[in-house]
């Protein structure tokens, strides 16, 4: 959060942007009309514990359209995407889920992305997984290629269709 | 099951883990299982869900798709993480219009059919069909182990307030217990491992990895057994990592449970891949009965 400001301070600064809600909203399978504010999501959430994050408060931003303010915060970034938060909300509504939405809106306009993602990004660009092959290696430290444990060589790879395809998907990203 | 079955691996066996990959196929092998690598492997899309849900999803239903085109009718994901990508991904495109024409059109510029795919299967669900408890226990050996059971955020809850992942819950335990393995309630068993976290936040990631190690020793368990790589990533190999981020000393043995079922199943430790496990497990398998 931007000079330690919480995020209610950051919500009395600006106002609605309906436009940008019903963007978010139409990435969303159940919008977050339909929370009741009840704190099931929060009194469950692995990073509420450790960082204090409150999916409850995400959501009720959302639902009064502060959308701009979520997609400018550090707080959605601190998620464990647990899953948690979708598995006890009686409404069916899923935090993480926005979350995600959040995330991508943040990446679409070029701001901070944490490194680990776009290491990963790189990675999938140049050998289509997140993690390129890599030796197993053993307790002693010795590495062994899959011939050496009898695994048989598997091909990987994105084909240039489907990285051009991906690449139009990512857009900004 | 006639002719053989299709299978992703994902990107943690392709990076070296050799434990989940050598004790998955050592396991359907031994149960008569015929496996045929999907190919070729790329992204299942759970990493860049945070960069764009349409990219992951697409990434996903494509690998459904090159399965089907190959005349499949399933494709097994036996890891966590894919499996539940590929069922968040097929109930997206049917809530959201915008994420299925954006797949359906991505997967056209490699003559792809959104129309035609194969239905996911998890590693837990095959099992289960194919040999189940009865046919594990009759051809197998009682370990006679108590274990902590860390199922993972991705298998419990592939698709939340369904109670599916409590089913698959159960199944496992099944599998379990019909090897002499007790997998009990503990403190902690449904907590998430960090893994999802370790990406944007690793200092956290490692804290909650930690916790989960503490809280097994905590429950007075002796070992851990899991389901997903990303968990075995955070729990197995970067355990030194996990337990200086809570200032705890003491390693926890770590299995996956393929692993487990293939030591009851009579296969050796090597074909198991027990020598990549990072973690002491050298303790519990000389206690093991076989």
């Amino acid at each position: 959060m931007p000079g330690g400001a919480s995020m209610t301070d950051l919500m009395t600064m600006a106002k609605p942007d309906e436009a940008l809600r019903r963007k978010i909203s139409s990435r969303l399978a159940r919008w977050p009309d339909f929370c009741l504010q009840c704190g099931r999501c929060t009194s469950g959430c692995t990073a509420f514990r450790l960082l204090e994050l409150k999916p409850h408060e995400i959501v009720g931003s959302a639902r009064m359209g502060f959308v701009e303010e979520l997609v400018s915060s550090r707080a959605i970034w601190d998620c464990a995407l647990c899953l948690k938060c979708a598995e006890r909300c009686p409404q069916e509504v899923s935090p993480a889920e926005l979350i995600l939405v959040l995330r991508n809106e943040a990446v679409s306009r070029g701001l901070e992305v944490p490194e680990g993602l776009r290491n990963i990004l790189m990675s999938l660009m140049e050998v289509g997984l997140a993690f390129g092959p890599r030796k197993a290696m053993d307790r002693s430290g010795r590495t062994y290629g899959r011939d050496e444990l009898g695994l048989p060589e598997v091909r990987t790879g994105l084909s240039e269709g489907a990285l051009m395809a991906l690449m139009e998907l990512l857009g900004g990203a | 099951m006639p002719g053989s079955l299709p299978v992703f691996w994902g990107c943690r066996a392709l990076a070296g883990d050799a434990s989940f990959e050598m004790s998955v196929r050592g396991v359907l092998r031994a149960l008569g299982l015929s496996l045929e690598d999907l190919s070729p492997q790329a992204c299942c899309g759970e990493p860049i869900r945070s960069l764009s849900i349409t990219a992951s999803c697409y990434l996903s239903i494509r690998l459904l798709a090159l399965a089907a085109s190959g005349g499949h009718e399933e494709l097994l994901i036996p890891c966590s993480k894919g499996y539940y990508m590929a069922r968040w991904s097929l109930d997206l495109m049917s809530d959201s219009r915008e994420v299925y024409e954006g797949v359906s059109r991505a997967l056209s510029s490699e003559g792809l059919d959104v129309g035609s795919l194969a239905r996911p299967l998890s590693l837990v669900d095959l099992l289960y069909r194919e040999a189940g408890p009865e046919g594990l226990a009759s051809s197998s050996e009682e370990l006679g182990l108590e274990v902590a059971l860390h199922p993972g955020c991705y298998l419990l809850r592939v698709r939340p307030g369904t109670g599916e992942g409590l089913d698959e819950l159960g199944r496992l335990r099944e599998l379990l217990g019909a090897v002499g393995v007790r997998a009990p309630y503990y403190p902690g068993m449904l907590d998430c491992c960090g893994g999802s976290l370790s990406t944007t936040r690793p200092d956290a990631a490692a804290t909650l990895a930690g916790s989960k190690l503490k809280a097994v020793r905590g429950a007075g368990l002796r070992c851990l057994v899991l389901a997903c790589p990303g968990c075995f990533e955070m729990l197995d190999k970067r355990q030194e990592e996990a337990l200086k981020a809570v200032g705890a000393r003491e390693p926890v043995p770590v299995f996956y449970f393929t692993q487990l079922l293939g030591l009851a199943l009579g296969l050796g430790e090597e074909e198991l891949g027990l020598q990549f496990n990072s973690s002491p497990v050298s303790e519990i398998l000389s206690g093991v009965s076989r």
